[in-house]
C-alpha cells in the first residue's frame, strides 16, 4: 500500500506509451550506433577496447537523452492544456514524480543494459577483446551519470515555465560548479607565482644554490630554505560527466554522484510538490526566481568578459558590449519582451561592474596568499620510456630519489619528466641519466613487471606480429610471469615483442615485453604465429634472408609443395636466437636458420642439378 | 458536497485572481458557474481540482480538504476549456487512459454514445474538429461515473442538436448516479436550461448564488396598465425589483406571492399579465439590486 502512494503504474504506462515511438527508436538506434561505433574497431586487427571506446556515443548523448527522457515524463508541466489533462486526474503529485523518475530511470537501465550486452556480445561473436570490466565499469558510470543528468533536468522542469528557461535551469546545475571550478583555477592561475615548492631538505637543493651570482638562484633563496616554482594544473573534482575526459571512471566520482544524486531526487520532489502548475508557457512567474536565475548565468558571461579585459585593456569596450548584450537577450529569449530599457542597461552595468569587482578582489587575494608546498612523501612521476614507448605512471616513495627529482640540475639533461605533487599541483622537471636509469630500478623493483600477475592478465597479443592473440592459458601467464620475475625493464623492445594487458583501477593498463630472454616462451609464441601461417597460407611466399642465397626465393617457387610439406614438420621445431621469418601476405613464419638451411642444401643443389 | 471558504489565488503574488471566494455546492446538482471572461471561473475549478493550490482557504470535498488527495480526485473529472488529447491517441486509446485511471469507467458508455454521435472510435481524436473534441472529452467524462464532474466552457465549439443531446446526457447522469455537475460559462443562457444551481463570479469571489427554481418562482415579472395615472409609488406596498413605465405601460419585477397579487388586483388594472422570467433577468434584477450593472458582468 505504501508503494501506492509514490507510484501510479497505469499512468506511467500511459505517459510512456504516448511516446513509444521515440522511446522504441531511441532504444532501437542508440544501442546500434554505440555497437557500430565500437564495432569499426574490428578493422584494425585484434584491437583492445577499453572503456573510454565503449562510452564514445555514450559521453555524447549523455546530456541530451535523459533531457529528453525528462522532457518526455514530465514535460506536460510547460502546457497549460497538459497540466489541466494530467494534473486533474486522480493520481497526487508524490505519484506523479515518484511514477516518472521511476519510468526514467528504468528507461536509462534499460538503454544502458541494452548497450552492456550488445558489448558483452561483440566480445564473444568477434575478434575484439572487450574486458569484462570494462563492460562492467560502461555500465555502472553511465548509468549512474545518465539517472544523475535525468534528475537533474527534472528539477529544471519542476523550476521552469517552458523550454529555453528549463534548458538555462539543467545548464546551472550541471555547470554552475564546474564554472566556479574552471574560474577558481584560472583566477589562481593568474597569480600562480605564489604558488611554491618549499625544499628544507639539502638534498633537494638544486645545483646552482652555490652560484651565488646567479639571480634566479638568489632570488629563490628564502630564510635559508630554497623555493621552486609550481605549475599548477587544473584539478578537476566535478561530480559530472563534464570531467569524463579528464578522470574517466573514478570510484569516488562516481559515488559522489551518487549522493549528489539522492540528494537531487529528494530536493527535485519538494520542488515538484510545490511547484505553481499555473506557471506554464512562461519562463519563471515568480521575477525573484528569475533574477536569480538571470545573475547566476550572468557569472560566466562578466567572467568571460573579464578575461578578455585582462587580456587586453583595451579590449574594455568590447568586454562591455557582450555583458550589456546578454542582459537584454537574455530578457528577449526568457520573457520575449524587453521593458524599461533605461532599467535594465543601469542594472546590467551596476551587476557588471559589481561581479569583475568581485573577480578582481579574488585575483587579489590569490595573488598575496601564496600557497606553498612542502615536497611531498609520495610523488606520481610521468615520463617517455622509450623502450616500451609509452608513458608509465610511476609512484615513488623513495625520500631519498623524490628529492632528486624535484631537485634542478646544471649537468647534461636526459629527458622530461612530470612530477605530481598531489593536490592538483604540478611540477616540471628535466633529469639526467642516471636519475632516469634510478626511477626505471625502481620501477622494476615495485612497480610494472610485478604487477602483472597470473590472476589479473587478461588478454596478451603479440604487438610484433600484428597484434596476434595469443591464447590466455594459465600455463601461458605462469611461463610470462615467472619471466616477468627476472625481467628487465630496460630491455630495448625489439622483434619479439608481446604486450599483456589488465584492467585494473577502471582502466585497461598494458605492458609490452620483449620475450627474446626467454627461449621456451618465445618458441611457444613463434609455434602459435607458425600455426597461424599454415593455417591461412595463400599459396605465396616472399621474402627472405639475402644471406641465405640468391636464388632462394626461386628455391622455395619451385618447390613449393615440398618446401610447405617441410614446414609442417618443422613448425614445433625449436627456435634460437637464429630465427628467419617467411611473410605470406601479413602472416609470418618462423624457423631456424640451420633447419632451413638443410633444405634449402637438398632442394637447392637438385634445383642446381637440373638447370646443369 | 463542495464547501469553499475564503478562497485565495493569485497567479504573481501581487494581484488575486480569486479573493475571500466562499462557495457551497450542493450534491446532486447542476451547478452553474456565471462570469464574465477572466473573471476567475476556470481558476476556481482548477484550485477544485487540485491543478492550482489556492494560496489561503479551504476546499472541502464531503467534508475532507481536497487538495492533493487521491481519494476525493477518484471522485472527480474535469474537464478544461482548452482540451488536450494525447498525440495519435483515438477515442477508444484515450477511453482505456480514462478507464486506466478511474475505477467506475464504463467503457460500454462510450462506445455507445460516439456510435450515435457518429464519431470514429479509432481515428486519432487530434484530427477531429473543435467540436467533436469536445464530444469525445465530455462522453469520456460523463463515463467516468464520478461523484463530481467539472466542465469549463463545457458546449464551447458544440452544435446546437448535440448540445441538446449532451444536456440531456448531462440530466440523466445526474439523476442515474447522484451525481455532482459544474458547469462554468460566461453565457447564462447556455446554462439556464439545464442548471438547477448558479453561481455569479465577480469581482475575485461568488456574488451570488442560488436556487434557479426558488428564483424562478420567488420572483414575477408583470405588466400592468391602470385606468387612472400612476407611478412606482402606487405599488409602494410591492416588494419591487425593478420598475420601468413605457407609455402607460409598466413592467415591474417582484416578489411573487398571494398577498403581491391580491394587491395587484386590487387596483383595477386594465392590463395585468404575469410572465415568466428568464434566468438572465432574474440576475439582471438581483444584480442591480445589489447594486451592480449585470450586463458589464457578463
Amino acid at each position: 500500500m505504501r508503494l501506492k502512494k509514490w507510484f501510479n503504474f497505469k499512468y506511467l504506462y500511459q505517459n510512456l506509451k504516448k511516446s513509444k515511438s521515440l522511446l522504441i527508436f531511441l532504444l532501437c538506434v542508440i544501442p546500434f550506433i554505440n555497437l557500430w561505433m565500437v564495432g569499426v574497431n574490428l578493422l584494425s586487427k585484434n584491437y583492445v577496447i577499453d572503456f573510454y571506446d565503449l562510452s564514445t556515443v555514450t559521453s555524447l548523448i549523455a546530456f541530451l537523452l535523459p533531457l529528453l527522457l525528462a522532457f518526455v515524463l514530465f514535460g506536460f508541466v510547460f502546457k497549460k492544456s497538459t497540466v489541466d489533462f494530467i494534473m486533474s486526474k486522480p493520481i497526487t503529485r508524490k505519484q506523479i514524480y515518484g511514477s516518472n523518475i521511476l519510468g526514467g530511470i528504468a528507461f536509462i537501465f534499460i538503454i544502458i543494459l541494452l548497450n552492456t550486452i550488445g558489448f558483452t556480445l561483440l566480445g564473444w561473436l568477434t575478434d575484439l577483446f572487450i574486458p569484462a570490466g570494462a563492460i562492467l565499469d560502461y555500465f555502472i558510470y553511465w548509468l549512474v551519470t545518465y539517472i544523475f543528468v535525468f534528475i537533474a533536468s527534472v528539477i529544471g522542469i519542476s523550476v521552469a515555465g517552458n523550454i529555453i528557461s528549463f534548458l538555462v535551469v539543467v545548464a546551472l546545475i550541471l555547470f554552475l560548479y564546474p564554472c566556479f571550478t574552471l574560474m577558481d583555477y584560472s583566477l589562481r592561475y593568474e597569480n600562480s607565482n605564489n604558488v611554491k615548492l618549499e625544499c628544507n631538505d639539502e638534498a633537494c637543493l638544486p645545483d646552482e644554490i652555490y652560484c651565488v651570482r646567479n639571480e634566479t638562484c638568489l632570488a629563490n633563496l628564502e630564510n635559508g630554505k630554497y623555493i621552486y616554482d609550481v605549475d599548477q594544473k587544473y584539478d578537476s573534482t566535478l561530480s559530472t560527466p563534464v570531467n569524463y575526459y579528464n578522470e574517466g571512471f573514478a570510484n569516488a566520482s562516481v559515488i559522489k554522484t551518487i549522493i549528489l544524486s539522492i540528494i537531487y531526487l529528494i530536493g527535485g520532489y519538494f520542488i515538484f510538490k510545490h511547484r505553481k502548475m499555473e506557471n506554464s508557457e512562461v519562463g519563471f512567474k515568480n521575477k525573484y526566481l528569475y533574477k536569480v536565475i538571470k545573475l547566476l548565468t550572468f557569472i560566466p558571461v562578466t567572467y568571460i568578459s573579464y578575461v578578455i579585459y585582462s587580456s587586453d585593456t583595451l579590449l574594455i569596450f568590447l568586454a562591455v558590449i557582450i555583458c550589456i548584450s546578454y542582459y537584454f537577450i537574455y530578457d528577449l529569449i526568457i520573457k520575449r519582451e524587453l521593458t524599461n530599457i533605461l532599467k535594465t542597461l543601469l542594472e546590467a552595468i551596476l551587476v557588471s561592474a559589481a561581479f569583475m569587482l568581485i573577480y578582481v578582489l579574488v585575483g587579489f587575494i590569490y595573488s598575496i596568499n601564496p600557497v606553498t608546498l612542502r615536497v611531498p612523501d609520495e610523488i606520481t612521476v610521468e615520463f617517455y620510456n622509450e623502450n616500451t614507448n609509452y608513458y608509465p605512471e610511476v609512484v615513488i616513495k623513495d625520500k631519498d630519489l623524490i628529492n632528486e627529482i624535484i631537485q634542478k640540475r646544471d649537468e647534461p639533461l636526459y629527458t622530461n619528466i612530470t612530477v605530481d605533487l598531489g593536490s592538483g599541483y604540478y611540477v616540471s622537471r628535466q633529469i639526467t641519466e642516471e636519475v632516469y636509469k634510478r626511477i626505471m630500478d625502481y620501477a622494476d623493483d615495485n612497480n610494472l613487471g610485478d604487477e602483472y600477475t597470473i590472476d589479473n592478465i587478461i588478454h596478451i597479443t603479440s604487438s610484433s606480429n600484428q597484434g596476434l592473440v595469443i591464447p590466455n592459458t594459465i600455463s601461458t601467464r605462469e611461463m610470462i610471469v615467472d619471466y616477468l620475475d627476472s625481467y628487465n625493464e630496460s630491455v630495448s623492445l625489439a622483434s619479439n615483442v608481446i604486450t599483456l594487458y589488465k584492467y585494473e583501477d577502471h582502466e585497461l593498463k598494458k605492458l609490452s615485453i620483449d620475450i627474446i630472454d626467454d627461449l621456451e616462451l618465445l618458441n611457444y609464441v613463434k609455434n602459435i604465429f607458425n600455426d597461424s601461417f599454415l593455417e591461412n597460407f595463400d599459396g605465396y611466399i616472399w621474402g627472405g634472408d639475402p644471406s641465405l642465397g640468391e636464388n632462394f626465393g626461386d628455391i622455395i617457387q619451385n618447390n613449393e609443395i615440398q618446401f610447405l610439406q617441410f614446414l609442417r614438420e618443422h613448425k614445433y621445431d625449436e627456435l634460437t636466437n637464429d630465427v628467419i621469418k617467411f611473410y605470406s601476405g601479413v602472416d609470418m613464419f618462423y624457423i631456424n636458420r640451420s633447419v632451413l638451411e638443410e633444405f634449402l642444401v637438398e632442394y637447392g643443389d637438385a634445383n642446381e642439378e637440373q638447370s646443369s | 458536497m463542495i464547501e469553499i471558504k475564503n478562497l485565495r489565488k493569485s497567479f504573481d503574488g501581487t494581484v488575486d485572481v480569486l479573493s475571500g471566494l466562499n462557495c457551497n455546492i450542493p450534491d446532486n446538482a447542476i451547478y452553474g458557474l456565471v462570469g464574465a471572461n477572466g473573471s476567475g471561473k476556470s481558476t476556481l475549478l482548477r484550485c477544485i481540482n487540485s491543478i492550482y493550490k489556492a494560496d489561503a482557504g479551504e476546499i472541502c470535498v464531503d467534508g475532507k480538504v481536497s487538495y492533493d488527495n487521491e481519494e476525493i480526485k477518484k471522485e472527480m473529472v474535469f474537464i478544461p476549456d482548452d482540451l488536450y488529447f494525447y498525440p495519435g491517441y483515438s477515442l477508444y486509446d484515450t477511453a482505456k487512459f480514462y478507464q486506466s485511471m478511474y475505477e467506475k469507467f464504463d467503457l460500454e458508455f462510450v462506445f455507445d454514445t460516439a456510435r450515435k454521435l457518429k464519431l470514429d472510435f479509432n481515428k486519432s481524436v487530434n484530427t477531429f474538429s473543435k467540436g467533436m473534441r469536445r464530444q469525445c472529452a465530455i462522453i469520456c467524462a460523463l463515463a467516468t461515473n464520478v461523484k463530481y464532474i467539472f466542465f469549463d466552457e463545457t458546449f464551447d465549439g458544440i452544435d446546437p442538436i448535440v448540445r441538446q443531446y449532451f444536456k440531456k446526457l448531462i440530466a440523466k447522469q445526474m439523476t442515474k448516479q447522484d451525481t455532482t455537475i459544474i458547469m462554468t460559462s460566461h453565457n447564462l443562457r447556455e446554462l439556464e436550461d439545464i442548471c438547477d444551481n448558479l453561481g455569479l463570479i465577480n469581482d475575485k469571489k461568488i456574488l451570488f448564488e442560488s436556487d434557479v427554481n426558488k428564483l424562478k418562482t420567488d420572483m414575477i415579472k408583470v405588466q400592468i396598465s391602470l385606468k387612472t395615472d400612476f407611478s412606482k409609488d402606487t405599488f409602494s406596498g410591492l416588494d419591487i425589483l425593478y420598475y420601468k413605465k413605457m407609455g402607460k405601460v409598466a413592467t415591474i419585477i417582484m416578489k411573487d406571492n398571494k398577498k403581491s397579487r391580491k394587491y395587484l388586483e386590487n387596483l383595477k388594472p386594465v392590463i395585468l399579465d404575469y410572465l415568466p422570467l428568464t434566468l438572465e433577468e432574474i440576475f439582471i434584477y438581483q444584480m442591480e439590486a445589489l447594486g451592480y450593472a449585470f450586463e458589464e458582468m457578463v
